[in-house]
């Protein structure tokens, strides 16, 4: 998750990687990279994938920093990028017919050193969750990514989607209806 | 507050005084937050991945290519139009001059074949003199 204890060392670092400081955008990288990462790969389930968006966000940072003007949190600002990233990235796939589903979450993980552990039921549970997930339409995935596995509170996911917080909530009322019916049998 | 009410408020991972006390009464509530609780735990079920290995030195790298690529771009946008404008500005001139040229050697075969002696000084005299003559019919001599 976010370090989100120390957004004055994030606004400084912006600022820095602003004027082409490649060590102070180093690291604001190595701050945000593993939270970025994950955020993506929940959404978009493929590894590979998920590794080059997230490569992309950082090139958008990388250029684009002079945007941030400090109103808001550093954190929302890239996670709209984050969040803007992802959706692009699903319009791509499903403008290109023939392509790997994204539904496909299984197919692409990350090796298995890089995993954490699991014994085979709670790797066919897991599965099942990365599954369920895959199906929730866009906005209420993306929405339930941020609320739940990277902790943002309803107010900030609000803002990173560019929405308003009833329709954070709302989207993650009907995101839980949803896994609860394609989970009935494991809960 | 009603079930419905208490069921959405509860799925939005929220909790207040008025909520706890209707779950004391409500059966049907309280396994509904129950639920939603097993769901978290399978929600976390999810675990992270890591980071890919070498991950800042493939975005230095691709920061740079993309850097490249927009100078590369940069200088097809302007000199690809460049060079096309040359290239037709110089088609011009040539067709231009051979133009000339070829309308010159057939003003020099129709005057010869009229036999007009003016021709002898077109080599010092200018093309439009030559024509005058031969379009006139060589009339003035």
């Amino acid at each position: 998750m976010t370090d989100a204890g120390a957004p004055d060392r994030d606004y400084e670092l912006v600022a820095r990687t602003a004027t082409g400081d490649q060590v102070a955008f180093e690291e604001l990288v190595s701050r945000h990279e593993r939270a970025v990462l994950n955020t993506i790969h929940r959404y978009v389930g493929e590894y590979d994938a998920a590794d080059d968006i997230a490569q992309e966000v950082f090139v958008i940072l990388w250029r684009k920093a002079g945007s941030f003007k400090g109103n808001a949190r550093f954190s929302t600002w890239l996670y709209r990028v984050v969040v803007n990233q992802c959706l692009q990235f699903r319009r791509k796939r499903r403008a290109r017919p023939g392509t790997v589903s994204l539904d496909s979450m299984d197919g692409d993980n990350p090796p298995e050193s890089l995993q954490v552990a699991e014994d085979h039921e709670k790797r066919r549970r897991a599965e099942a969750v990365r599954s369920a997930l895959a199906q929730l339409p866009d906005r209420q995935r993306i929405a339930l990514v941020l609320a739940h596995y990277e902790g943002h509170t309803y107010q900030e996911v609000a803002e990173m989607m560019q929405t308003s917080v009833s329709s954070v909530e709302s989207l993650i009322f009907r995101a839980k209806c949803s896994l609860r019916e394609k989970l009935i049998d494991q809960i | 507050m009603d079930c419905k009410e208490v069921r959405r408020t509860l799925a939005t991972g929220q909790s207040s005084a008025l909520i706890s006390r209707h779950l004391e009464s409500c059966a049907g509530c309280r396994e509904e937050l129950a639920a939603l609780e097993r769901l978290d735990v399978e929600l976390n079920l999810v675990g992270d991945v890591e980071v890919r290995p070498y991950f800042m030195t493939r975005l230095r790298q691709r920061i740079a290519d993309r850097a490249q690529g927009g100078r590369s771009r940069w200088l097809r946008r302007t000199l690809i139009p460049l060079g096309a404008a040359a290239v037709c500005l110089l088609a011009s001139i040539t067709g231009l001059r051979i133009g000339r040229a070829v309308s010159a050697r057939q003003v020099t075969n129709v005057a010869t074949q009229a036999g007009l002696d003016l021709l002898d000084d077109s080599s010092t005299g200018s093309m439009a003199t030559v024509s005058d003559v031969v379009f006139s019919g060589g009339d003035d001599e």
